[in-house]
This record gives structure tokens, sequence and C-alpha cells, in this order.
């Protein structure tokens, strides 16, 4: 079975090291000489924007053997919809992973989006479905669905989702929370491929809901027993197995003295850690467990070789990732893939630099090992 | 002032592309988004903006937009929103990202009736509001909204009409007080460079550049 690669787009901008916070990239900052994209040039405005600084990520990740990219999408980001239609036509076999959230969207709307977007791509639209992390989050986009009742609707969605891509006009629902007649797309849309789905979410309405309709289970990166544990209950819960997905953070170097030292520098500068705001999410519950506990230094975090629990510290987003040398990341992703990885999405700070160091001097490692 | 919009025809109506005789070589590329070469068109030509109704029966305007205002530097583009097709606050969120990402030209064409402007109202609110969207994300202007028939907007079909035409049918609401004219146009590019060249002069009381002698 091959192995997709993807890596992530930073639609929160990005940072321009790991060790130094705040995002001076895709005009999240003040635009100030030395900004990308947008920034300053000459003294003036350059006309750059944030969808200018994405199209050399994917670029630069497409060129790097990347099989596409992951959009996430959070309250302070730019849209995934909004990215992947803005950066399609430039672009020839990459894949955009629109991340999304069914309870903002009308399924027969996702439907049509999906369908432009596949006819526009020649079918690389892919999906990375959550559920929400709850809390404030999801009244800011107003939402006041529960927790369980997300995935709830979440299932709903996808059937009816599904339901009018191949409906031809004679599709009909009425459920708990949509009601569709005669659903179905236009002849100028109908008949594309439908998107491979990443399903995400650690909790056990969610872990049912994967089982249903999944192609892919996508975990953020655990302890790999953990993982494995995680897996199995996906795949005791699934009618129809999914193949598993892992989104990991890398941090490569030649040596893994220079590796450590990066996260050292970024450690050094640190503020004392601000409470998380609320929310549900069982996932982040699960990852702050596995380094309870620790003391304060950079190395409590790491609980198992090369796997790092503070990345979160250092960036937004989740807390485990690889840190080592190029050989070493190599081999712990060969371990996943032992584990039943069949998908990574790889990330790495600045996304555009990284992307390109990671596809030079890791992926080529990948290669010629066969499960 | 008066301004010229184009509006896009239904994709359903796209001709098929001209068929070459068998013995000329056609290295044509599969048809490619029928709509690109019209914004580009209005875009040269200097046109203020184009619009991507909503059209059940073409693909979606929200992804259309994204796809034509990148690929062009001046114009405006509208995409045609229905109240139904998300919350308030997520076509908000679509929609900053979009502004963003062309400087501020992207808009939205609504029906006129209570619920548009009810959806409208609650995605304003939400991107102007201290705890709605995050100031770096509606750095711009909420989008520029067109109600379909409002009062100053003159709506006329032009597709296949000589620019001569086009202007007097121009004029003549002009006259009647409108000052937005949003033109239906074909699937030939060409007619909206001739609207260009030719209608937006006399709009501007200007004279196309004599080339006697």
């Amino acid at each position: 079975m091959p192995v997709d690669i993807y890596w992530r787009i930073a639609m929160e901008g990005d940072q321009k090291s790991l060790y130094e916070p705040g995002s001076t990239r895709g005009g999240f900052a003040d635009h100030l000489s030395g900004g990308l994209a947008p920034g300053r040039n000459r003294g003036a405005a350059d006309g750059f924007t944030h969808a200018d600084y994405m199209a050399e990520v994917v670029r630069a990740s497409e060129e790097s053997g990347f099989v596409g990219g992951l959009l996430p999408s959070f309250a302070h980001t730019d849209d995934p919809w909004a990215t992947a239609a803005s950066l399609a036509a430039e672009t020839r076999g990459y894949r955009f992973m629109v991340a999304f959230q069914p309870g903002f969207l009308h399924p027969v709307q996702a439907a049509r989006m999906s369908a432009t977007l596949q006819k526009a791509t020649g079918g690389r639209l892919v999906y990375n479905i959550i559920s929400g992390g709850g809390g404030p989050q999801q009244l800011w986009w107003g939402d006041t669905t529960g927790h369980d009742d997300r995935y709830a609707r979440t299932s709903e969605f996808l059937d009816v989702l599904k339901g009018v891509w191949t409906g031809e006009g004679t599709f009909q629902h009425e459920g708990r929370f949509y009601r569709v007649a005669d659903g179905g797309l236009p002849a100028a849309l109908a008949g594309q491929p439908f998107p491979e789905i990443f399903f995400s979410g650690s909790s056990p309405a969610a872990i049912q809901a994967a089982g249903r309709h999944a192609d892919y289970y996508l975990s953020w990166l655990e302890p790999f027993e953990a993982l494995a544990e995680k897996f199995a209950a996906v795949r005791a819960r699934s009618p129809r197995p999914p193949k598993f997905a892992v989104r990991i953070d890398i941090l490569a170097r030649p040596t893994e003295q220079e590796a450590w030292d990066v996260i050292r520098r970024g450690w050094a500068g640190l503020p004392a850690e601000a409470e998380r705001e609320g929310g549900d999410s069982v996932g982040w519950r699960r990852s702050q467990d596995f380094t309870a506990g620790a003391d304060g230094s950079f190395r409590a975090l790491q609980v198992a070789p090369n796997l790092w629990g503070g990345f979160h510290r250092l960036r937004p987003g989740p807390a485990f990732g690889l840190v080592g040398d190029y050989r070493q990341v190599a081999d712990r992703l060969e371990e996943l893939v032992a584990l039943g990885v069949d998908a990574f999405i790889l990330a790495g700070v600045p996304h555009l630099e990284e992307a390109r160091r990671v596809g030079r001097h890791v992926l080529p490692l990948l290669k010629g090992n066969p499960r | 002032m008066s301004r010229v919009h184009i509006v896009l025809p239904s994709a359903a109506a796209a001709p098929p592309p001209a068929v070459l005789p068998d013995r000329l070589t056609d290295l044509r590329p599969s048809a490619s988004d029928p709509f690109l070469a019209l914004a580009k068109a209005a875009d040269l030509a200097g046109l203020a903006s184009v619009v991507v109704p909503y059209d059940r029966q073409g693909p979606e305007p929200l992804v259309t937009a994204a796809a034509l205002l990148r690929a062009t530097r001046h114009v405006t583009v509208f995409a045609g929103v229905q109240p139904w097709i998300a919350t308030p606050q997520y076509a908000a969120k679509v929609s900053a990202s979009l502004q963003r990402f062309s400087g501020g030209r992207f808009g939205w064409y609504l029906d006129g009736d209570a619920e548009s402007a009810a959806f409208a109202q609650t995605a304003g609110d939400f991107w102007r509001r201290p705890d709605g969207l995050p100031e770096v994300l509606s750095e711009h202007a909420f989008p520029a909204v067109v109600l379909a028939g409002a009062s100053g907007t003159a709506h006329l079909d032009v597709a296949g009409l000589e620019p001569d035409a086009v202007a007097a049918a121009i004029d003549e609401r002009r006259d009647a007080g409108f000052a937005e004219f949003f033109l239906t146009v074909g699937h030939d590019p060409g007619e909206i460079y001739r609207i260009g060249e030719y209608v937006l002069p006399v709009l501007s009381q200007e004279r196309a550049p004599s080339h006697a002698g």
C-alpha cells in the first residue's frame, strides 16, 4: 500500500522560526519590513496577500513530494474553502484537504462547493471533517449543539451530502437536523468522484461516527502505544475499518543535537504557560495526560525517543511531534507505518522552508521501505 | 458616475467549443472554466465588477468567485449568496478571507427579500462587533452588497447586442436616473471587450481617439 504524505498549510499565518513566537507572515501582524506576503517593499505595501504566501507553500510542498496539504480551520485562521478555491488553478496534482465543521454549512451547499472544486481540480478535493473542540469556540460560530449531538449531526450531514452527490434530483431526506426534497447536483456538476474523508475526533461519539464515514481516521500524534490502542478501538467499532492517518509536527535537522537546540532556544524565551481556553476536546485532554507530572524542563516532555510533547508551547497547535536527525525522524515514521498508519499530515515551522527541508532530507529516507 | 457591471450567463447555456476540421492540428486545452475568460475580459476592459449569480444549474458562486478574484486585478467579484447555505457567521468568515486575498474586491449579490437582508445584517454585525471576527480577518470592509432589483440599479440582458445598442439602452436608463448597470452578457469575451472600448467612453462623455490621418 502506498503511503500518502501531506504537508500542513498554516492558515493562521506563519512564524519565521519555531523559537520566535508570533506570525510575521500572511498578514497576521503589522506590515513591516521583513514581513512576508504581505510586507513592505521600498517603503510601501508590497501588495502581496496571505494567499500569495500560501501559494508558495503549496508550490514548495507539491515540488517536494507531498501529495497535498491540510488546510485547517479555526476561528482565527483564514478559511480553507476560500483558500482551496483561490489556489486550485495554480497546481496540477496537489490535493486540497479542506477542514470544515458540518455545523456551519448546509450539506447541499457543501455538495455544490465540493463538486465545483472537484470539477476545477480534476478531483483533488479531500475532506477533513471536524466536529469541533466545543466550548466558547462553538458558540462563537453560532453553534449551540452539544458535544455528542454534534457527531450525530456530522453523521447525518455526511449522509445527506452523499445522497445529494448521487441523487440526480430524486434524493429525499427527512432527518433530525436536515430536510432535503428532490436533492441532487445539476448536470454541470454531477459525476465527479466523491472526496476522500479524513475524520478526526478522540471521544467515543467521534469514533462511533468515524466508523460509519471515514476513509481515514485522523489522529494527532500520541505515544505510539496509545495510538495503537486508539486505532484498535476504531477498528472494533467500524463495520468497514478505515485507514489511519496521523498529524505530526516534524523538527528534523542534520544532527539530533541541532534539532534539540532549536527547542532549547524556543523554550528559553517562553513566558509562563497560560491556561488553555475551555473546550471539550477529548484529544487535547489526552495529549495533556501523557505529559502530566513533567517538571518545567523541555527534556521532561520527551516521552519516548524523538517524541516530544511541548510543541504547543512554541506555536499554536497540538502538543506532540518528532524531534531528531533526519534518519531518526524517518525511522519513527516507519514505525508508525508498521503500526498501521497509511497517511501522514506533516508540518514544520516555518511551513515554507520546512516543506522543502523535510521533502529533501526526510522523505527520501522512507523510500524503498515497503511494508 | 455611472458604473458598468457584467452578470455572468448560465453555465448550462455555454456553447461547446468549435469543432475544428480534422486536417488542422488541434492543440487546444480541454475546456477550462468558461467564466474565467469573461472575468478577465471585464478586468482588462475596465468594468466595475463581475457578478456570479446563484444558478441552480451551475457551479457554486463562492468557489467560482474565489477563482475569478485570484485571476483578476481590479474588478469587484460579487457572488450570489443565499441565506440557507451556511450560518451568517460562517459566510462572513469565508468572505473575510476572500476580502483579504483580493485586497477588498469581494461582494455579495443577494436576492432582495427580507431573509437575505437579515442574513447580511447578522453577518455584517458579526464582522464588526468586538467579539466577532478577529480584527486581522476583518481589516477590510464587509463585502459590498448588491440587492437584485434595488433602486438605482438597471439590469439589462445584452447578450449578442452590438455596442451601439448597449450604449443606447444604457443611455435611456441613465436619463431615467439609473447609475449602476448590470449587464447580463453571453459567453463571448469579445462582447465584454467591446463594452469597454465602445460603451464606457460614451458613458464618461469621453470620445474615442481619432485615427484619421
